[in-house]
């Protein structure tokens, strides 16, 4: 059970996704906090009603933080079922830091853990049970918080996947029971025959679902466009000219002074984290001592890499390698920059631009197919993968059939954690309604 | 001697336990309720022999084998007696690996008979009393009304099979009575009022039984027993008690099938007669044609019912068709052309109790001290139906004794595995073990019965041979172990057993644990155990060595299935709190009805009560309710 097993403690969690440069965020809280104590910090005065927008200040005594958005939900009226307090404030990831951390420190809040608005949700019944069903969060002690992205993909086309899966492997373990129970019913070469055809019934499935498991899962919820090259290729000029577009792209709001070495960017209404490896001051002395290791590390990391550099590299490890400072054919040189470029088909295209678009393509072919991305099932996958790739071997070398069932039945439980019980019952339902059995 | 109550004079007795039935639950629980020293009786239908036999003439089966093994040696009978009156022995997929394996034995349905009267009626503590039950009452004790006597118990075992409320179908005829030439036992109700049924009844039926003379043998496939097979009683090797007779084979054909997809108005089981439900597993001839319409060409073993009697069982074609339908459809079939049948094949319908009401030792929820046991629990088979009467007999003893009854785990017992099965969940069809039913196949087999079962008899805290010998064979066990983990064998001692073995093995000067060899898929385990442990001059049981070597062999196996359960195993072992779910508004009240019904214990009990949402789970599984 997680740590946050019958907690009654109020929470606080920004809403609205990951901390980039938005207009707008909004921060959460729910629990038993009642109004009065939550108006203490802002410039409006009780009562308020419910479900009602009221502008108005936060104010840390008498300094005002921000100017904000507050709506009040009653529990159990809420979402959570519980008292839930909304406040959009303005989207600077540096303003809503400080103002979640002010509100944990003034109002007594706890950060929450993923899905625990959602775990709230549920367990005061205001998730529909119905939507929990279908979700096997019973096998595996650590599933209770994937709720909250299980709901998303279990209800909809994995689903169904899953539950082809679950079917071939239904057929494939009825036809190991027929073997050692029935095969005098159902004539021994029959039954060997079904097993093999159910095998690989069973088997073209799970490759049909490892092949839409390619990319680690982080890839894919926050991913990462990182820069590479050697100091002073032109990491930072690109890094910077690429924000100023998107910023015009997405918004008129000046740019403020960089703090970060990463920043979030959004091409096509997804949103990278851009990530300039030269910028990790601290860590510069580090870089160098494991130069080769840390940059495979940050590669591996990496939804896009692009690669600055003087000369051709070889593209296959990167995604994009761009020739930097191809009018200096000496040394590279401290503070001084030159053209970038890529080997672009279209010369109307601009760099950035161009960029944009070679992100946008890839994050399009892998998530085309829907990708599974949650890394508990993810793993499942995979693991399932392998298993059943050994099987063959198994099989062609032990004739013992209650080792072969033994593995299918190891199988069974990756199954049983993806997608619910296969029951005993279930099983020899599926054999008796299938074959003329019986003395 | 034992007791034998005369019939006709009117009594007043008192016991410690009664049982009614004296079938094979019945034997079972009296048996064994009478090696605790308690007060026994044991009360049967005048004109039914005691532990009869009156489907299959045979004990074990896949699975089965399993429980009576486990039986045995938790101090039971079946093994024994099927020993005794054991006239044909085979294992069971043989060719499939020993986890799978079973022994079946065709048993002579006389001599079983005959043992099973004589092993009980020598127990001084144990009387045998003919006599039909009239009704049941419970005060502070339960008083047994018959015809002509009152006898008092505090405990009494139920073991009526089919005899609840029992009709026998045959054409158009029906009839009162639990099987063939017997009477049935009324109703529950009329018996024991308060007592709940299921809504539903169920129905098995058996084949016509053919003259052994009017049978051509020469057209038939022969099976001869097998002499290696290791009997079922754990003081018996491969010994045998009686002569040994073969079983046959022979299978219908396309005329076999027309008469009978000819004649299906005629069948009670398709005209609406008999509504109970019947196993699919083990459907009439008239099931098979009906929904296989293609297929041709059923297998039909033929079966001696004993060594004297004339009678073959034709196991295959259990049917409930009129008289003349079952002679003209026997004929058809290859061999069996001008055979007779001595007794027509019928149907049975009888009621069933709910077993969700009852707990791990089979005792009633609402009536303590009464336990059901057997067929009447909805089961199908002897061995399923001994394995609960020996339970119950077990438990109802050592409340008496004032001991904490034992519950054996499903983890390391088919028994487990059909008591736990029994209570959580009401069937829509008789129950039978299959291997599939157990998480541990790989454990839980019948080489190793006596030491899976060694721990539970020590709990009973009966003293008696039967212990010092599981006492011997788990510490020769224990040595063969031992050894094989830590010897090494080189080369040379393993050419001794096969110069293949040494290819296999590898390199000229490579020495290999006895353990690795054991384990290799190309070694049968047994065989080479066995070689080595006379070379070495062990002078070990032939059971200490096959259950060591087959141990070993999958003993990686079980460890790994150990680590990948264990994870299961944390939410399964969570204890429930059932007055919180059943206040729970996160339950549904038909969830609530059936939790409230099977009073689940562990998280596994629930996850197995039929109809369970998962929904309920889910909120259960989180502990949010």
């Amino acid at each position: 059970m997680s740590e946050y097993f019958n907690k009654f403690d109020s929470i606080i969690a920004i809403s609205s996704g990951n901390l980039s440069k938005t207009a707008i965020t909004l921060i959460r809280i729910s629990g038993p906090i009642e109004p009065d104590k939550v108006l203490e910090c802002l410039s409006i005065s009780a009562p308020i009603e419910p479900k009602r927008n009221y502008l108005t200040n936060i104010l840390d005594q008498d300094a005002i933080l921000d100017e904000i958005i507050f709506c009040f939900y009653k529990g159990p009226a809420s979402f959570t079922g519980e008292n839930v307090y909304e406040l959009a404030v303005h989207g600077n990831p540096l303003n809503v830091n400080r103002i979640v951390k002010f509100l944990i420190e003034k109002l007594n809040l706890r950060m929450a853990g993923p899905g625990e608005f959602s775990y709230r949700a549920f367990r005061n019944k205001k998730v529909s049970l119905s939507e929990i069903e279908g979700l096997d969060l019973l096998l595996s002690s650590d599933s209770q918080f994937a709720i909250d992205q299980g709901l998303n993909i279990l209800s909809g086309e994995i689903s169904s996947e899953y539950k082809l899966l679950k079917s071939f492997f239904l057929d494939l373990r009825s036809s190991i029971e027929i073997l050692i129970n029935f095969s005098d019913d159902v004539g021994e070469s029959e039954s060997f025959l079904n097993l093999k055809g159910n095998f690989e019934k069973f088997f073209t499935q799970v490759v049909k679902l490892h092949d839409r498991a390619p990319i680690e899962p982080d890839l894919i919820i926050k991913p990462k466009v990182v820069l590479f090259g050697k100091p002073n290729s032109g990491k930072s000029t690109l890094f910077n000219r690429l924000l100023k577009k998107q910023r015009a792209l997405v918004s008129d709001t000046p740019g403020t002074t960089r703090d970060y070495i990463s920043e979030s960017i959004v091409i096509n209404n997804v949103t990278y984290e851009l990530v300039d490896t030269a910028g990790i001051r601290d860590t510069f002395d580090e870089i160098e001592k494991h130069g080769i290791e840390h940059s495979k590390n940050q590669l591996e990391k990496a939804f896009f890499s692009i690669h600055l550099s003087k000369e051709d590299v070889k593209e296959d490890s990167f995604d994009l390698v761009l020739l930097s400072h191809r009018d200096n054919s000496g040394p590279i040189e401290p503070n001084r920059t030159g053209p970038i470029e890529a080997n672009l088909l279209d010369p109307d295209l601009n760099l950035e631009d161009y960029i944009f678009n070679r992100i946008s393509e890839k994050f399009i072919k892998l998530t085309e197919n829907n990708p599974i991305i949650i890394p508990r099932q993810r793993d499942i996958i995979k693991q399932l993968f392998k298993k059943s790739n050994n099987f063959n071997d198994l099989v062609s070398m032990e004739d013992d059939l209650a080792i072969i069932s033994n593995e299918i039945g190891s199988m069974g439980a990756l199954i049983e954690e993806l997608i619910g019980q296969v029951h005993p019952d279930d099983v020899l339902d599926n054999i008796f309604s299938n074959f003329c059995i019986g003395k | 001697m034992g007791n034998s109550v005369p019939r006709g004079t009117y009594l007043i007795m008192n016991f410690d336990i009664i049982v009614i039935g004296g079938g094979h639950a019945g034997i079972e629980a009296a048996y064994i309720s009478s090696q605790f020293g308690l007060n026994v009786g044991l009360i049967t239908l005048p004109e039914v022999k005691i532990g009869s036999a009156p489907c299959n003439p045979s004990i074990g089966g896949i699975g089965k084998g399993q429980v009576v093994r486990e039986i045995d040696s938790l101090g039971g009978l079946m093994g024994k007696l099927a020993d005794l009156s054991g006239i044909q022995y085979r294992i069971l997929n043989d060719s499939k690996g020993y986890a799978v394996q079973s022994t079946r034995v065709q048993i002579d349905k006389d001599l079983y008979s005959e043992n099973a009267e004589y092993e009980l009626s020598r127990i001084d503590n144990l009387s045998i009393i003919r006599e039909k039950v009239v009704s049941i009452e419970k005060s502070d004790s339960f008083i047994i009304k018959t015809c002509s006597s009152e006898y008092i118990s505090k405990r009494i075992i139920v073991t009526v099979g089919t005899f609840l409320n029992g009709k026998i179908h045959r054409g158009s005829v029906v009839s009162e009575g639990g099987r063939v030439k017997t009477e049935s036992s009324g109703s529950i109700e009329d018996i024991f009022s308060g007592i709940k049924i299921r809504n539903i009844r169920f129905k098995t039926g058996t084949p016509p039984r053919l003259k052994k003379e009017s049978i051509d043998f020469s057209k038939l496939i022969e099976q001869k027993s097998d002499p290696e097979t290791v009997n079922f009683h754990i003081f018996n090797s491969n010994d045998r008690k009686v002569s040994q007779l073969s079983c046959f084979l022979t299978h219908t054909n396309e005329k076999t099938i027309n008469i009978i997809s000819e004649n299906k108005e005629f069948s009670p089981m398709y005209n609406g007669q008999i509504t109970g439900t019947g196993a699919r597993y083990c459907p009439s001839i008239e099931d098979k044609v009906y929904r296989y319409p293609d297929k041709f060409r059923h297998h039909i073993f033929v079966e001696p019912e004993g060594l004297n009697t004339d009678l073959y069982y034709p196991s295959g074609i259990s049917s409930s068709l009129p008289k003349e339908i079952q002679q003209e459809f026997i004929n058809t079939i290859n061999g069996l052309e001008k055979s007779e049948i001595a007794e027509y094949g019928y149907a049975v319908e009888y009621d069933v109790i709910d077993t969700t009401f009852l707990n791990s030792g089979l005792e009633h929820s609402e009536i303590p001290g009464l336990h059901f046991a057997g067929q009447v629990n909805g089961t199908s088979g002897y061995e399923e139906a001994a394995g609960q009467g020996l339970i119950a007999g077990i438990y109802s003893s050592m409340i008496l004794k004032q001991k904490e009854p034992i519950t054996l785990s499903r983890k390391d017992s088919y028994i487990g595995v059909m008591i736990q099965d029994l209570i959580t969940n009401t069937r829509d069809e008789p129950y039978r073990l299959f291997t599939s039913r157990s998480e541990n196949r790989l454990l839980v087999r019948e080489d190793n019965s006596h030491l899976r079962m060694i721990n539970y008899r020590k709990k009973l805290g009966i003293e008696s041979d039967l212990d010092l010998r599981l006492k011997k064979l788990k510490e020769e066990f224990d040595i063969l172990v031992k050894f094989s983990n830590v010897t090494e064998l080189d080369v040379n001692q393993i050419k001794a057993y096969s110069d293949d073995l040494v290819l296999k093995v590898g390199g000229l000067e490579k020495k290999t644990l006895v353990r690795d060899i054991l384990s290799m898929p190309e070694v049968d385990p047994v065989k080479f155990l066995e070689f080595l442990s006379s070379l070495i001059g062990f002078n070990f049981d032939f059971r200490s060595v096959r259950s060591a070597a087959i141990s070993i062999k999958y003993s990686g196996y079980i460890k790994k299935n150990k680590s990948i359960l264990s994870k299961v195993d944390k939410v399964d072992n969570m204890i429930l709190d059932l007055d919180r779910i059943l206040s729970s508004e996160n339950v549904s009240f038909e969830c609530k009805q059936r939790i409230n019904k099977s009073r689940p214990r562990l998280f596994h009990d629930l996850k197995n009560i039929n109809g369970i949402r998962q929904a309920t789970l889910a909120v259960v599984a989180s502990g949010v309710y």
